[in-house]
């Protein structure tokens, strides 16, 4: 072929040379090239990647503290449990993983091929699954049936007594945050500060504890003032009367006068976070005749020997504006008997014999128009409008329990009050929180806000309440052996257009017992029942089942053990 | 060219040669047992015990490779290399591979042994037709044949990255041994068309082509490990988090301890300490150059050159494929990835480097006695 | 021969290194995975006790009592309170 041309002339030394030099330049050049490229130049970028894919935050790594009631039964704790996932591409035989997971976590398969025929390549297929399923779920996930299954631990809230008290809890969710009610409230309390706390995770998700990780237990448990049985007590009354009378709402609020804690709050609808007795607000109608007519008598204004004038039972306060008292034919009332019968014009003088001003101290003084330290995801604090605006029928009709919104546990308030000799409590809820190192932080110290009015007008307003239910209004909350103390209320409800619409109503019934030496205040309403009823009819024998209950509870001794006899 | 009396002789070990493979040896265990032993500590046993052995037979071949040369002809290499090749089809894939032929204590590749089997062949071949070949087309018939066979066997495996790196390096012998540039450019086309072709063939080979362009797009895929590759060799920085603070290898870098080990020695030494690393193979190859280059018998010269070569070339491949340079490819970095076949072929081709270049510049009139001649050797050199 | 002791015993320091991190990890590991098994039998006990709670809370007992027993709530006035 090329025998007519000159040889080939090359030197194989300079040719190794050649080639040496042409691998070492080229790789060389791009090898550095890229590497500087990457760990000098990019290098920030990467370590903050890998920062973001390696260490992660701690948060759903801690169970969240319980919630214990007084007497340290649980009724919300925290229980690991896992979700599991699947990532469609990483699946190796298809069927047998179905097959597995149908077998294994009880799932639909006709659930599980429309999701799996879904777009989305990764989709959760079984949440909250229990430590004993997960124990099988775990066996197989090292192994070629368990690839594509993605297990992360996640939070269970459980309650041991169903949504018994939920009201009042609330909820927490899968990653351990407290979303409404208590678990809110005092979310920080339960759950551990970990927000700068990070561990190093392997890929499948294992942590990598190190010395930064050492065990710091701060979270801590929360104990409510609540006593479940009482609460148990409190729901069954309401559901009966619920069922009995339909009402829109319904709520029974029990305390405890001389320490001002709260036993038990049941309210109707039940729902998390939602508890009416510190979130609803009412016109309270005739259990606000107490509060006034204790203030008359404390300020001297009347005297309990006083009789009221009832000219025709037709009492024009200004012109148009006409109280009328329908249930009694007397044309003069004293102080128990305005009680015990409920009389309007008998209240709404006493109030305007008090004056506006020092009833409006007065009311003040008893809490209202102010939250309680409580301080309830959306606890309100009524509505008390300043005295200098008031006109003559204002303060009337302030007098029997109109023109002024309050809340449950206002009005418990007052009512302890005057069960425990005259001092305004703190009203508590929370008992303690215990941390898990040992530190205790009290919540619930007695503590006496003020005194609102003096033992003796106490005294006398003690004989006023017991009379009414002995003869008056609220003689359906007579337990027999023990003496009971109390006021019925039905009141109009105001309706959108501002006027008072007769068929929209609110019964209630407050009272405490035993008289003298009152172990429970006890607060009933039912809102807007489906059939018209009183206070009376309706709220006090709710009062009598919660209060039997909370007695046989408490072992309390009968105060009037003659009726016992009389009655074996 | 051997000495009759070269048997009671202790053939010297290059001492460059010897210093870089023992760095690499030692460096190579600690990066083993960094990378694989959050997961299981066998690995670093084995790839001891590879060591071990790997550097016995290095040994072994550094005295006695020339005399187990001479009695076996190149093309029976080949011949039981294609039958490696046709076995390893017929065994169990391996992660979808035929790659590894199971043989108790550890599973043989076969694509390993060709690598030093064509040089063999190759060199042998070239030596005996070198300075003919621009005059004479025929003889590349041969190589391409030979070539052809070991191409489409591995291909089968299927195996691209050794192919392609076996390619070059005889591409290279060719050149040294006297190609001319006219027929390295009616050559070079038909054998980049058939590379392009075969990476058509398999669409997994696309995928990964792919994925080295855009790692990023495909992170959850086929450029998963890409990824992770970059933010090991990124994390690492000017000097590294230090030996054995790895955070990837926490299972998060697939193949870490094989393919991808660069990645996990960037991310605790740093660009300073692959640097080094880099810059020994670089020696190495320098090295080997040189010393085939002052290699007397043709033969001799193209075996270092091509074995050289290919242990640098593939250092270089693999290094580029974990940093993003190459789509990545089964090709473990020479001394460091775990693996017998791998450490140990890689060994016995440093032995073979040294026996030959040994025999090729040792002393005609050396003695007979070991001993007199260790004693006095600076004097015969 | 001074040059490979040199190249080995550092080595060999850096391998000792190495595999006291290596197994600060592991045992880091391990201590995650003794935990996480310490919180499944945890949640096991838990699950265990929650229906024991509910099984003894008020509304069970109420039901069984009152459905099952046919007994009555104790009316306050018929418990005797034996003072010592």
């Amino acid at each position: 072929m090329f025998k007519n041309k000159t040889p080939f002339v090359y030197n194989s030394k300079s040719r190794m040379k050649q080639c040496e030099i042409f691998l070492l330049s080229v790789s060389l050049l791009a090898i550095t090239a890229q590497l500087v490229n990457i760990q000098v130049f990019r290098h920030h970028e990467f370590v903050s990647k890998t920062e973001r894919t390696i260490y992660d935050y701690l948060r759903e790594d801690r169970l969240r503290g319980q919630i214990y009631d007084v007497k340290g039964r649980s009724l919300a704790e925290s229980v690991r449990t896992h979700s599991c996932g699947i990532s469609r591409r990483y699946v190796l035989d298809p069927q047998k993983t179905k097959d597995f997971l149908v077998e294994t976590l009880g799932l639909s398969r006709k659930e599980l091929d429309q999701k799996w025929k879904g777009k989305l390549n990764f989709f959760f297929v079984a949440k909250k699954i229990k430590p004993d399923v997960y124990m099988n779920l775990a066996a197989v996930l090292r192994t070629p049936l368990g690839q594509g299954l993605e297990v992360t631990p996640e939070y269970d809230r459980i309650h041991p007594y169903g949504d018994s008290a939920i009201d009042l809890l609330g909820e927490a969710n899968s990653k351990n945050f407290g979303l409404s009610g208590l678990e809110q409230m005092f979310n920080d309390e339960l759950s551990q500060d970990i927000t700068k706390r990070r561990a190093k995770r392997a890929r499948r998700g294992e942590i990598i504890y190190d010395k930064s990780l050492k065990e710091e237990k701060s979270v801590g448990s929360l104990y409510l003032t609540i006593d479940m049985l009482a609460q148990n007590y409190a729901e069954t009354a309401l559901a009966k009367a619920v069922k009995d009378y339909a009402p829109e709402h319904g709520l029974i609020l029990v305390q405890e006068p001389q320490t001002g804690r709260i036993l038990a709050a049941a309210s109707y609808p039940r729902k998390d976070g939602q508890s009416l007795p510190f979130q609803f607000t009412y016109e309270p109608g005739s259990t606000f005749k107490t509060i006034a007519i204790a203030s008359a008598l404390d300020a001297g204004a009347v005297s309990i020997n006083e009789s009221i004038d009832m000219s025709g039972r037709n009492w024009e306060i200004a012109r148009g504006v006409i109280v009328k008292d329908k249930q009694h034919k007397k044309e003069a009332l004293t102080i128990p008997e305005i009680m015990a019968l409920s009389s309007n014009i008998g209240a709404g003088k006493i109030a305007l014999e008090l004056g506006a001003k020092n009833l409006f101290y007065y009311i003040k003084a008893f809490g209202f128009g102010t939250k309680t330290d409580i301080n309830f995801n959306g606890e309100s604090k009524g509505y008390v409008p300043p005295y200098n605006k008031w006109t003559k029928v204002d303060t009337a009709t302030k007098g029997y329990g109109y023109g002024i919104s309050l809340t449950p546990i206002q009005l418990i308030g007052a009512y302890s009050a005057i069960a425990n000799g005259g001092w305004l409590m703190q009203p508590h809820l929370v008992d303690r929180v215990e941390y898990a190192d040992g530190r205790v932080s009290k919540k619930a110290k007695v503590q006496k806000i003020r005194q609102v009015i003096k033992p003796e007008t106490v005294k006398t307003m003690k004989k006023v309440l017991e009379h009414v239910v002995l003869e008056g209004s609220g003689t359906k909350a007579q337990i027999k052996g023990y003496s009971v103390a109390g006021k019925t209320g039905t009141a109009e409800k105001l309706d959108k257009e501002g006027g008072y619409a007769k068929r929209r109503h609110v019964v209630s019934f407050c009272g405490f017992t035993p008289v003298e030496d009152p172990r429970f205040t006890i607060l009933v309403v039912l809102d807007n029942p489906a059939k018209y009823t009183f206070g009376g009819t309706a709220a006090a024998p709710v009062f009598r089942e919660v209060a039997e209950g909370l007695l046989t509870m408490q072992g309390v001794a009968p105060d009037k053990p003659k009726e016992l006899v009389a009655h074996p | 060219m051997r000495h009759p009396d070269s048997a009671h002789y202790f053939l010297p070990i290059d001492k460059k040669i010897a210093v870089i493979t023992f760095v690499f040896i030692c460096f190579g265990l600690v990066f083993t047992y960094s990378s694989s032993a959050f997961d299981s500590s066998s690995y670093f046993q084995r790839q001891l015990m590879f060591d071990f052995v790997g550097v016995a037979a290095a040994i072994f071949l550094s005295q006695t490779y020339s005399k187990l040369q001479a009695k076996i002809k190149p093309i029976w290499l080949m011949y039981i290399t294609w039958g490696f090749l046709i076995w390893v089809l017929f065994t169990k894939p391996i992660a979808n591979v035929h790659r590894w032929i199971n043989l108790g204590p550890f599973n043989l590749q076969p694509s390993e042994i060709a690598k030093v089997t064509l040089v063999i062949y190759m060199a042998d071949y070239l030596s005996r037709v070198q300075g003919k070949i621009a005059r004479n087309w025929k003889l590349l018939i041969n190589p391409a044949v030979i070539i052809g066979i070991t191409r489409a066997l591995m291909f089968k495996a299927p195996d691209l990255g050794t192919p392609i790196l076996i390619c070059g390096v005889v591409a290279m012998m060719l050149y040294v041994a006297g190609m001319s540039w006219r027929q390295i450019f009616s050559v070079a086309p038909v054998v980049l068309a058939i590379v392009a072709w075969q990476l058509i063939f398999y669409r997994y080979r696309m995928e990964r082509v792919l994925s080295f362009l855009h790692p990023e797009k495909q992170a959850a895929t086929a450029g998963y490990q890409l990824t992770q590759s970059f933010l090991a060799v990124g994390s690492g920085g000017w000097f590294g988090k230090g030996f054995g603070n790895s955070e990837l290898k926490l299972q998060y870098l697939p193949a870490a301890h094989t393919d991808f080990i660069f990645s996990i020695m960037c991310e605790e030494i740093g660009l300073f300490g692959v640097g080094i690393i880099i810059f020994l193979f670089c020696c190495l190859l320098i090295r080997g150059v040189n010393l085939a280059r002052a290699a007397k018998n043709g033969f001799h010269s193209l075996m270092i050159f091509g074995l050289t070569l290919t242990i640098c070339a593939q250092a270089f491949f693999n290094i580029a494929m974990a940093i993003g340079l190459l789509p990545t490819k089964g090709i473990p970095l020479p001394f460091f990835s775990y693996g017998g076949s791998s450490v140990i072929m890689t060994l016995a081709m440093i032995g073979i480097i040294c026996n030959l270049s040994a025999e090729s510049t040792a002393p005609k009139n050396r003695p007979t006695d070991d001993f007199a001649y260790y004693k006095n050797r600076k004097k015969y050199e | 021969m001074k040059l490979f002791a040199v190249i080995f015993f550092s080595s060999l320091f850096i391998l000792g290194v190495t595999m006291m991190r290596t197994e600060v990890n592991r045992s880091g590991r391990a201590i995650g995975k003794l935990q996480n098994e310490v919180e499944i039998k945890e949640a096991r006990n838990q699950y265990l006790k929650l229906e024991i709670a509910r099984l003894s809370g008020p509304e069970t007992i109420q039901e069984i009592a009152q459905d099952k027993l046919h007994l009555r709530r104790t009316p306050p006035q018929q418990v005797i309170i034996l003072e010592d």
